[in-house]
């Protein structure tokens, strides 16, 4: 083992038996190979580039132990399908399980397929099929071999060619009791040619859990996807997400992310933008205080000509709250014409606050437009002013500037009731 | 500070040399490999005193220990180095081994020369032709030294130093890069042959520009290089290092150090050119430069500005860097590299702020062409006490052509709310429009690209000193040859 690399994790639950999926037997093998390379390069350190910012020591150091369903498990998925407020088709999971009896599937039209992913895979095995190498592969860091070591569920979202699908909530609980549990959700999301899809990613909890989630993401030729999450996992949760994206020809991935909660939590996206004309835009906010670490790291990867990809990142950072930003942008030789922007901003609120950034840029093409711009800093003195003299209270005046420098990140949602939950949890971090 | 074990020890490396090595001090070459026989080699040619010799064996055998850890970060990619298989120190050249006459420089330098408008006479000095007869700048070296000490200003090489200032050379050397600082540090401290010694004093503002060309026994300072360049309060200096000439030189592997002390109000200027050998088109042969500069602020209100014009080598790894300890004191960076045909550069800077209301300003211009990896790397840091602290960086870069290729990769790490940092970065091409625009005027398309690319990089050549300015310019046009079309 690489020793510097590496931050030894022996969590109990690598002791437990993987579950065999429905009609995968390729997954056993992959499952095996998988969990040797995670015993083998356990967790990644500080001295890993890609995890500089975000030391992983606090959570190798819990004994996490597999989920049990447990008696509190339906209360839990119900206070949380209380929290949102829609009436849309939802998919509820609670420490990773799909949790059918607050779920709402509604029915699905021929070609698509909205539910649980063994679920997906019993009923749905020829809608799934295509796709399997997703799920099996064995590409990726130690946490991604982790994931498939020990998946056990997660969304499907399969919407069929050309079709229009309604908007879909996903709704994730951590529920851990006096254990600490750990649990990896697997999420499947797969628009084909042509079809539109909207995700709304919800995340809360209790207790002290880790989510080591993942999520790919499949667009077909001219396929777009809405793909929005708000995450206020418990604060002493470890909430560690990766969406995977590849994208067909003039397909469209609009992301979003609003971060309130855990203890330590790291977004990642990294969007393969493998066909002509993608369009990949990115919105991340999060605010963080006490002792929390908040990670969102993204790389665009342009590897065909005429792709779009803009990025608005924004971090609030409060009490002794470490925020922190990697956006790298990649541009292969083939992909001319790229137009590719980031900008992130951080706030820092208060005197033990750390702030990290590393905008990159990696371009190996010469007829694009490629810029990134990013700042830290504090309130402007000036503007605090303009609002006292207009009799507003200092503390009032610093709510009013930190809302109006998140509101902006979420402008361009077209989804009105994301944009509207995104500010309610902004002012929810104030009143908590 | 030597306690009974250090000096025991620095007696017993004082017997060793005494009976081992007395015999080889005669030779021009210590043999091939590194150990520290080699290095005792070094300091007894040098006849150095024992403190400095266990300095430089403190730093081989810290050097040892990193024998797994030669910085592999940086985005360029060549062979693995046999450290064992170069020799570490060879005296000056003979005169009679260059060539005898100009007839016999190859007439592709010669080109380049003529380009840059170098003076006939010092064409054969820098093509390393063997001319013995008087030149111009013995003259200009006299009347450079009585200026010298007049102003009490001590530019000296550093192993003349060593003998004659060794207070400030004991006080000052690797108190800014450390022996133990990285891989190449490690080597430089513990093998290196010569360097610039600067010792600015008290209130001095050096009216001249203090230049390695115009120092005497310049001529072959060798692959590690070291200087070391000290302002004291209230005193000023502007550095000059390198040349805008193509120079010959026959070691591929080169290990410079450069440390710069300022103190309360004191300013230090240092501009570098570099135009090493960066092999030919396929990427053969060509020089890796791999240095280590760090200038401390450790005064009240003292600046450190670097500007650097890198256009040669193989590969440059190189980040000119600024320790903003005392308070309201300032950091600069101006850079343009460029990388053309097989060239690789990882370059930038780093700025860490300490003291209160220091600021920093970093403005980058690379330029990638051919085949080409062209790559800023830079760190701006705000540590806690640094309240006030101001950063904004500016990094462009500009393709030509579709096979090379063009990074950023800035780090920002903020550690007190009052600081503001700005860092900006873009990426482009020399857009067809303002190609058409110069062509219809009459310029060629060489030269209307040299004017575009000068325009791109202009805000670093405007800070650069008026001598170096000027061909700089011409430079950048050079190093680009080819590369159109």
């Amino acid at each position: 083992m690489a020793s510097r690399k590496a931050i030894a994790a022996p969590f109990p639950f690598l002791d437990t038996d993987a579950r065999a999926w429905p009609g995968m037997p390729e997954l056993t093998e992959a499952r095996r190979h998988s969990l040797s390379r995670f015993r083998a390069e356990a967790l990644p350190s500080t001295r890993v580039e890609a995890w500089k910012y975000t030391n992983l020591a606090a959570l190798a150091r819990i004994p996490f132990t597999a989920p049990r369903p447990s008696a509190g498990d339906g209360e839990a998925a119900q206070a949380a399908v209380r929290a949102v407020p829609s009436d849309r088709r939802r998919l509820v999971f609670v420490n990773g399980r799909f949790h059918a009896a607050s779920s709402i599937t509604g029915t699905a039209p021929q070609g698509s397929f909205v539910g649980g992913l063994t679920q997906a895979l019993q009923q749905a095995p020829d809608l799934i099929k295509p796709h399997l190498a997703h799920l099996t592969s064995l590409d990726g860091d130690a946490l991604m071999a982790l994931n498939t070591a020990f998946m056990i569920d997660g969304a499907a979202l399969l919407i069929g060619r050309g079709q229009t699908a309604e908007p879909v909530e996903l709704i994730q609980v951590g529920h851990a009791g006096e254990a600490p549990i750990a649990f990896h959700p697997r999420h499947l999301i797969v628009v084909e040619a042509g079809a539109t899809a909207t995700l709304v990613e919800t995340r809360t909890g209790e207790g002290i859990y880790w989510s080591n989630a993942v999520t790919t993401v499949v667009l077909g030729e001219g396929a777009t996807l809405h793909h929005h999450v708000i995450q206020q996992s418990s604060l002493d949760a470890f909430d560690l997400a990766r969406v995977q994206v590849i994208a067909d020809a003039n397909a469209t991935y609009d992301g979003s992310l609003l971060g309130t909660g855990a203890a330590l939590s790291r977004h990642e996206v990294e969007g393969l933008l493998e066909g002509r004309n993608v369009t990949c835009r990115l919105r991340g906010a999060f605010l963080a205080r006490g002792t929390q670490i908040a990670d969102v790291t993204t790389v665009i990867d342009h590897g065909e000509r005429d792709g779009q990809s803009e990025q608005l990142i924004r971090g609030v950072l409060d009490g002794k709250a470490h925020g922190v930003f990697q956006g790298r942008i990649v541009v292969r030789p083939a992909a001319q014409k790229t137009d590719a922007r980031q900008n992130s901003n951080m706030l820092m609120l208060s005197d033990g606050a750390e702030a990290d950034t590393k905008p990159e840029l990696e371009i190996s093409a010469d007829d694009v437009k490629c810029s990134h711009g990013a700042t830290v800093g504090e309130l402007s003195d000036a503007e605090l002013f303009y609002l006292q003299a207009r009799g507003i209270d200092p503390d009032t005046a610093r709510r009013l500037l930190v809302s109006g420098f998140l509101a902006t990140v979420f402008e361009t949602v077209s989804d009105d009731s994301v944009r509207e939950r995104a500010a309610a949890a902004v002012e929810g971090w104030f009143a908590s | 500070m030597a306690d009974a074990s250090t000096a025991r020890q620095v007696a017993d490396l004082g017997d060793r040399y005494k009976y081992g090595f007395h015999t080889d001090i005669e030779e021009d070459r210590a043999p091939k490999g590194l150990n520290e026989d080699v290095i005792r080699f070094i300091s007894a040619k040098k006849n150095e005193p024992a403190w400095m010799l266990e300095w430089r064996l403190k730093a081989y055998r810290h050097w040892l220990t990193l024998e797994h850890e030669e910085p592999s970060w940086a985005k360029v990619s060549y062979p693995p180095i046999d450290y064992q298989d170069s020799t570490y120190y060879s005296a000056p050249k003979n005169p009679g081994d260059g060539p005898k006459s100009l007839d016999e420089v190859d007439p592709k330098l010669l080109e380049t020369y003529e380009k840059l408008g170098i003076p006939l006479r010092e064409r054969g000095i820098l093509a390393g032709v063997a001319v013995d007869a008087v030149f111009d700048s013995v003259s200009v070296a006299t009347t450079f030294k009585k200026e010298l000490g007049k102003h009490g200003v001590i530019f000296c090489p550093i192993s003349e130093a060593v003998q004659t200032h060794p207070e400030l050379v004991k006080k000052y050397l690797g108190s800014v890069v450390p022996v133990a600082d990285n891989f190449f540090a490690a080597l430089n401290s513990a093998v290196f042959t010569d360097g610039s010694f600067v010792y600015i004093p008290k209130g001095v503002r050096f009216p001249m520009e203090l230049s390695t060309y115009f120092r005497i026994n310049a001529a072959n300072t060798g692959q590690f290089e070291r200087t070391l360049i000290i302002a004291d309060e209230g005193s000023y200096v502007s550095y000059l290092e390198g040349c805008t000439a193509p120079m010959r030189d026959e070691n591929q592997l080169h290990a410079a150090v450069v440390e710069l002390i300022a103190l309360d109000d004191a300013e230090i200027k240092y501009s570098t050119v570099q135009n090493w050998y960066p092999g030919d088109a396929d990427g053969k042969g060509g020089i890796y430069n791999f240095v280590t500069k760090r200038g401390a602020c450790r005064g009240r209100n003292s600046k450190i500005s670097w500007t650097q014009v890198e256009t040669g080598s193989a590969i440059t790894w190189k980040y000119p860097s600024c320790i903003l300890q005392g308070d309201n004191s300032v950091g600069e960076f101006y850079s343009i590299a460029i990388t053309n045909n097989m060239q690789q550069a990882d370059t930038g800077t780093k700025m860490i702020h300490i003291g209160k209301n220091t600021k920093s300003r970093i403005i980058s211009k690379g330029i990638s062409a051919g085949r080409a990896q062209n790559t800023y790397r830079g760190l701006v840091k705000i540590m806690p006490k640094a309240d006030g602290a101001r950063n904004f960086t500016q990094c462009d870069s500009l393709l030509i052509g579709d096979k090379c290729g063009a990074h950023t990769v800035p780090y920002i790490e903020a550690r007190n709310r009052s600081a503001h940092v700005e860092h900006e970065a873009t990426t482009s091409k020399i857009s067809e429009d303002q190609l058409l625009y110069c062509r219809q005027r009459g310029l060629s398309e060489e030269d209307s690209m040299a004017l575009i690319v000068n325009g791109f990089c202009k805000e670093v050549l405007q800070v650069l000193p008026m001598e170096f300015a000027v061909e700089a310019q011409k430079l950048v046009a050079i190093s680009l040859e080819g590369s159109v079309g």
